[in-house]
């Protein structure tokens, strides 16, 4: 679990320190602060640890959901596929103070940096040795000697290596990505394209008791006996109930409500130790289910050991949210993460429970 | 239901009651001043304090106006603000407070004046006309409840028992303290009306 947050660089996040996390955390502030870019910052940081192959899964997906992913940019085939990650769309060499970083604090965390090598023959013919090129400067010199330079977007130890071939910077082999789907315990769930099949999910938890917490959070609306996803002529598998009468429905024929609260349920079971981020909690969810969707939420994630990030445009969620964490039960074990624009500059104020229990007290604004 | 008035929800004054909520209002209207800012009747001192922290934190706000009675000790008052508003100075302006509190701007008004312990009804009571012919009635017959031991009222609420009673004796009886100012009983020219003016000019229009 992250108790700490660091983020430079990443999008319009340039600099923002989120000096305590807590298990459940609820981000909020006006669009175009960094919400959804502080969800994929902590996406990023999750998921790093496992390879590079699925880093780059990550990155694509992100760039995707945001319609960042067309023409020569498919397959990372062009470096300027990573630009619109860095704050300003813009990838910088050579400067350290430039890089993306995502971590609990300075100590530790990912560092996504834009570099620049060139080949050097040893000694020994046969021995070659690539040497980072230390800032702009060497670079135009090594450029004029006519040195082959291949420029790398690395995260942490790894990178992807492209070639200046006539003004263009193309790749220079493909790196094999992973299915996320099938990711250990991280999971992003956005209202765009993208999210991870269900049915895949349901798979990994089945017959385990997993497939019970999911149960008793779809009954939330309604009460179900059971869950099944079943094979159609078109894909993706579509899930059925077993209601209380002995019927079998659609589950997609419960309205939108329900539907949000499958994919939450089982995005969230298979975060085991992990992280579960979501983007827009409210989506079709009526005021009355957000408080019980919550409690679901926080006692599964205290169960499954997971933390949990969420984003709201809605006071209904923020009501919600606040009833529940000042319920004894639940104490400290949600933060609202309030985003700010100051001067261009991202920033986090920090609101605590009795701060937030006064402003739904007293109608004051504080999304 | 709480009371609001305004349309910008950036730039607040804060009161700690329904009347001081209309006596506001009613200035406003009387002196046309632009609705640049939200009025918002807190229901009680207590509230008033309370939000204060809270306020501070709300999205985009950019000046918090307070308008609260010294009652019967302004130093006392002036203690308590002190310890929800760091950056609160020594003492209070007597052409009202203003200073910053992070990036917020926040002005202070002490009912009535910023020098006297008292409330709204201090305020109100200075607003009355000085040449009016009721006025000395109206204190003669608090005297005489005073001499004769019949004084319900604590001696803080003098003036609240003063205005009430100078209102019930208008042409129309029992005229709440907003309207008696938009129904021109009261003096709303009256120079002692003008420092507050001046103070909610400078807080939320400059």
């Amino acid at each position: 679990m992250l108790n700490s947050l660091l983020v430079k660089n990443y999008r319009n996040l340039e600099n923002l320190e989120i000096p305590s996390l807590a298990r459940v955390n609820l981000i909020v502030g006006k669009n175009n602060v960094g919400k959804s870019s502080l969800l994929e910052a902590l996406y990023l940081y999750f998921t790093t640890n496992e390879n590079f192959g699925t880093s780059l899964e990550v990155i694509r997906k992100i760039l995707l959901d945001r319609d960042e992913l067309f023409f020569e940019q498919k397959d990372f085939k062009n470096i300027e596929t990573f630009s619109p990650i860095f704050t300003n769309r813009k990838i910088v060499y050579f400067d350290e103070n430039k890089f993306i970083f995502i971590g609990e604090s300075e100590k530790g965390g990912i560092v996504i940096s834009p570099s620049k090598f060139y080949n050097v023959t040893g000694e020994d013919d046969n021995f070659k040795k690539r040497e980072r090129i230390k800032n702009n400067e060497e670079f135009l010199n090594l450029a004029k000697q006519g040195m082959k330079i291949e420029s790398e977007i690395r995260i942490n130890g790894s990178g992807i290596a492209y070639t200046l071939n006539s003004g263009n910077y193309e790749l220079n082999y493909f790196t094999p990505t992973n299915d996320l789907s099938l990711l250990a315990n991280c999971k992003f769930l956005t209202t765009k394209t993208n999210s991870p099949e269900l049915s895949k999910l349901w798979d990994e938890i089945t017959l385990t008791n997993k497939e019970k917490y999911v149960i008793e959070a779809l009954s939330l609306i309604e009460p179900i006996e059971g869950l099944s996803f079943i094979e159609t002529t078109e894909r993706p598998k579509i899930p059925l109930v077993k209601t209380k009468n002995n019927q079998r429905i659609p589950l997609k024929s419960m309205g939108d409500g329900i539907n949000h609260i499958l994919s939450i349920a089982l995005n969230l079971v298979n975060c085991e130790n992990g992280c579960f981020l979501i983007d827009e909690f409210e989506n079709g969810l009526h005021y009355s289910v957000q408080t019980k969707l919550f409690e679901v939420i926080f006692s599964l994630a205290e169960k499954l050991n997971a933390q949990v990030f969420a984003t709201t445009h809605s006071n209904d969620t923020l009501k919600a949210f606040s009833e529940v964490i000042n319920n004894k039960k639940y104490q400290n074990q949600g933060k609202i993460i309030r985003l700010e624009n100051k001067n261009g500059l991202i920033k986090h104020v920090e609101i605590s429970d009795e701060n937030l229990k006064l402003a739904m007290e007293n109608d004051i604004e504080i999304r | 239901m709480t009371l609001k008035s305004g349309k910008n929800p950036n730039k607040i004054l804060l009161v700690e009651g329904v009347d001081d909520f209309h006596v506001v209002c009613a200035i406003l209207k009387k002196y046309q001043i632009p609705e640049t800012f939200s009025v918002e009747n807190t229901e009680g001192v207590e509230k008033l304090f309370e939000q204060i922290p809270t306020r501070l934190l709300q999205s985009e706000i950019q000046t918090l106006g307070i308008l609260i009675g010294a009652d019967t000790n302004l130093k006392k008052r002036w203690k308590q603000l002190k310890t929800k508003l760091p950056n609160l100075p020594e003492k209070p302006n007597p052409s009202g407070t203003i200073f910053t509190q992070g990036e917020i701007k926040v002005g202070i008004w002490l009912m009535p004046d910023n020098n006297l312990d008292g409330m709204l009804e201090d305020f109100i009571c200075s607003l009355v006309p000085a040449d009016d012919k009721l006025m000395p009635f109206v204190e003669e017959t608090l005297q005489n409840l005073k001499d004769k031991k019949l004084q319900n009222f604590k001696e803080i609420h003098c003036s609240k028992a003063k205005i009430h009673t100078w209102l019930a004796w208008q042409k129309t009886p029992g005229t709440p303290l907003g309207l008696a100012i938009t129904k021109k009983y009261l003096d709303e020219k009256n120079n002692k009306c003008l420092p507050f003016l001046e103070w909610l000019k400078n807080l939320f229009t400059k």
